[in-house]
């Protein structure tokens, strides 16, 4: 009878087996996107062409939120668009005859001279260092560039009034 | 004279009477023989996998509770007569996260695990599951099989998926704009 007894102990040790897991992983990523813009705040955007060499004030408003790998955010203009006069008028104000002046100090020099923020034509007016995370970080950044007329503009320009586009950049480095 | 499974007695008069031992109890003998044979055996092991058969979905920081992208659980289990848990089997799973989710290079913001959700309750529970502190039971003692009387739907060899809803919620405001990598752990135990 005690033997059966030691039979069914040992089953039921056996039986009791001892608990065992199994484990795995799995990745989980998140991104949060850049973003950065850029808007002009300000600019009277009206030349006498008869008085070169007045400049007027452009202001840029900025925002960005960049990557801790970026080193600065840079801003920038171009004309992008030459001033033309009304129709029939061929007469026309190209980059050559516009200067600008980066935060309003230095030389003029032509507005499409430069390759800032990575434009063929543009002038960049600054760069932003980004190398804290509060730098990286910025709302309504202001930066000015002082616009003029250059002037090489031919006298027999007819009398009219010439339209053209000014374009900004903000561009994360 | 010997019968197996018996025993003899002598009378008086010389002859041999045969004394078999009641049925239900030669039958228990056998299944305790057979029990502990299974039991000792070598050559039935159990197996239970787990696994996340297609990769979480990558979450875009666009608001403070992301959308809720679905991750998948595979479990699969064996225990085959003589192994380890064919006479009974209670199966937990848990997911759990030991660390934040970390940024790139010199980046320093972290995406917290409690900010981590699983069916929109953080992944760290602060209780112990499957035997791991603050992790999130997806079942708990599911009872698998037993000797004799299977439950309704499982048996000793089967699978089971497990699908969550995972989101991301909580985290700073001010997070550095970046990819964030983690790790979910996921966990099946047996008991």
């Amino acid at each position: 009878m005690k033997s059966k007894w030691v039979v069914l102990i040992l089953a039921v040790v056996a039986l009791s087996a001892a608990s065992f897991a199994q484990t795995a992983t799995t990745p989980i990523v998140a991104t949060k996107a850049e973003s950065l813009s850029i808007s002009v705040s300000s600019f009277p955007a009206s030349f006498n062409v008869m008085s070169p060499g007045t400049p007027q004030t452009l202001t840029t408003t900025s925002s960005w939120n960049v990557k801790p790998s970026r080193t600065g955010v840079a801003i920038c203009v171009s004309l992008t668009t030459p001033l033309s006069g009304t129709t029939g008028n061929t007469d026309v104000i190209d980059g050559t005859m516009v200067q600008a002046q980066p935060e309003g100090t230095g030389p003029f020099t032509n507005i499409n001279a430069g390759t800032g923020c990575g434009q063929p034509t543009a002038t960049l007016i600054t760069t932003h260092t980004a190398n804290t995370k509060a730098l990286r970080q910025q709302s309504n950044v202001s930066d000015t560039v002082a616009i003029q007329l250059g002037n090489n503009i031919p006298a027999t320009f007819e009398a009219d009034t010439y339209t053209g586009t000014i374009t900004v950049y903000a561009s994360a480095q | 004279m010997k019968v197996a499974g018996g025993s003899e007695t002598a009378t008086a008069l010389g002859k041999v009477i045969v004394k078999r031992k009641p049925k239900t109890l030669r039958h228990l003998r056998l299944v305790l023989l057979i029990m502990t044979a299974a039991a000792l055996s070598a050559h039935a092991q159990a197996t239970l996998t787990i696994s996340a058969p297609a990769a979480l979905p990558q979450f875009q920081l666009t608001s403070i509770t992301t959308a809720t992208n679905n991750l998948v659980i595979q479990t699969n289990w064996n225990f085959p007569f003589g192994s380890s848990h064919w006479w009974s089997a209670n199966l937990s799973i848990c997911v759990y996260m030991s660390l934040p989710m970390t940024g790139t290079g010199t980046n320093t913001d972290t995406i917290p695990a409690t900010a981590v959700q699983v069916n929109g309750s953080s992944i760290v529970t602060g209780g112990t599951n499957c035997g791991v502190p603050n992790a999130y039971p997806v079942v708990t003692n599911s009872a698998l099989s037993f000797f004799g009387k299977a439950p309704s739907g499982t048996t000793q060899h089967g699978s089971r998926s497990d699908t969550l809803g995972i989101s991301i919620s909580g985290y700073p405001a001010n997070l550095e704009s970046d990819t964030y990598t983690g790790t979910i752990n996921l966990i099946a135990t047996v008991q």
